[in-house]
């Protein structure tokens, strides 16, 4: 069965290149370009694994994984999270008492292989 | 590279949000702490973007923030109208060691965040700060009772480390919590560990002065 993939990002460019590398290899797509748009498809689309970028307009990144994290529903999805902000770890790096951290971290820019590796380790 | 820091710090001025944002990370990745460029970041915590904000706030906590900055500079972003930057501005406090405890004032006002994870976030950082935090003790008993269970977590852990075996109020509430039926096994899990950690804990009462009375 052909695995999901929910892409969460405010760049176009970004959510075209993506969705382009994960259907050509293999993966079923859906795009939003912020969290909270990112949170009605997630409902819909019930994606095997989700990358999400961090600074976006309305709901961000962090906002985005702590309510999805807060989901019975939806918590197990692993997250990837793609950005260009060097310091987004600080924000779960002391989440041990919550909710637990993104399974992946990849800085943008980021290889293509990288990145299908990380999600091929995720959903199997 | 003070030619780079004088670029960057014009470039904090451009008229595009994600030049600014690049120009403030940067300005921190070079690790330079430069008087020109510290000022300039301070300053740039006032832009009216987020994000640049953020950025701003992620350079300095790397630069190290001069104690005084800590009052004048990142406790109004606690106020900040985005979360993510309240967040970031609770953890630039906490990294101020012994130094944050300046803060605990404003801190306790941030436990009324209406966001449940900076709320989470700002009990966490009053248990880290410790002892040196007791004020926040009647606040953060009241937080037993948010609606998320996040925020009565990290509160219950705060409590474990800036009170006493004497405080018989605290011990009283904790207590209370293990009997109620209403609350979560893992809350209650968590009251037995820090009940445990509380009795265990080598604090005297001379360094309580709001239990001696």
């Amino acid at each position: 069965m052909t695995k999901k993939i929910l892409i969460i990002d405010d760049e176009e460019d970004v959510r075209t290149y993506l969705s382009s590398l994960l259907t050509n290899n293999g993966y079923h797509t859906k795009v939003a370009d912020n969290g909270e748009d990112g949170f009605r498809k997630l409902t819909e689309f019930f994606p095997d694994l989700i990358i999400l970028d961090i600074i976006m307009p309305n709901q961000s990144g962090v906002g985005f994984y702590r309510k999805l994290k807060k989901s019975d529903a939806h918590k197990d999805i692993p997250v990837i999270i793609l950005s260009a902000v060097t310091q987004y770890k600080d924000f779960f790096a002391h989440d041990h008492q919550s909710a637990p951290r993104p399974q992946e971290f990849l800085e943008k820019p980021f290889s293509p292989q990288e990145l299908l590796n990380k999600i091929a380790t995720h959903i199997k | 590279m003070e030619k780079a820091i004088v670029q960057l710090v014009c470039d904090l001025a451009a008229k595009d949000p994600h030049i600014r944002f690049a120009a403030a990370r940067t300005l921190g990745e070079l690790g330079e702490k430069n008087a020109h460029a510290y000022n300039a970041l301070i300053e740039t915590l006032k832009d009216a973007v987020w994000f640049v904000r953020l950025a701003a706030l992620q350079s300095l906590k790397e630069l190290k923030l001069d104690t005084p900055a800590i009052l004048q500079d990142i406790v109004p972003m606690l106020q900040d109208t985005h979360e993510d930057v309240r967040e970031y501005a609770v953890l630039t406090i906490n990294d101020q060691g012994p130094a944050a405890a300046v803060a605990v004032p404003f801190l306790i006002q941030a436990l009324s965040d209406p966001v449940w994870y900076v709320r989470e976030r700002v009990a966490w950082v009053l248990g880290q700060i410790g002892t040196s935090a007791q004020e926040a003790r009647s606040r953060l008993m009241r937080c037993l009772t948010d609606d998320e269970i996040e925020v009565r977590l990290a509160s219950l852990e705060a409590l474990g480390s800036i009170c006493c075996k004497y405080d018989t109020e605290v011990l009283t509430t904790l207590n209370a919590i293990i009997s109620n039926d209403d609350q979560p096994s893992s809350v209650k899990e968590k009251v037995k560990a820090v009940l445990m950690r509380i009795k265990k804990a080598d604090k005297t009462p001379n360094s309580f002065p709001l239990i001696e009375k």
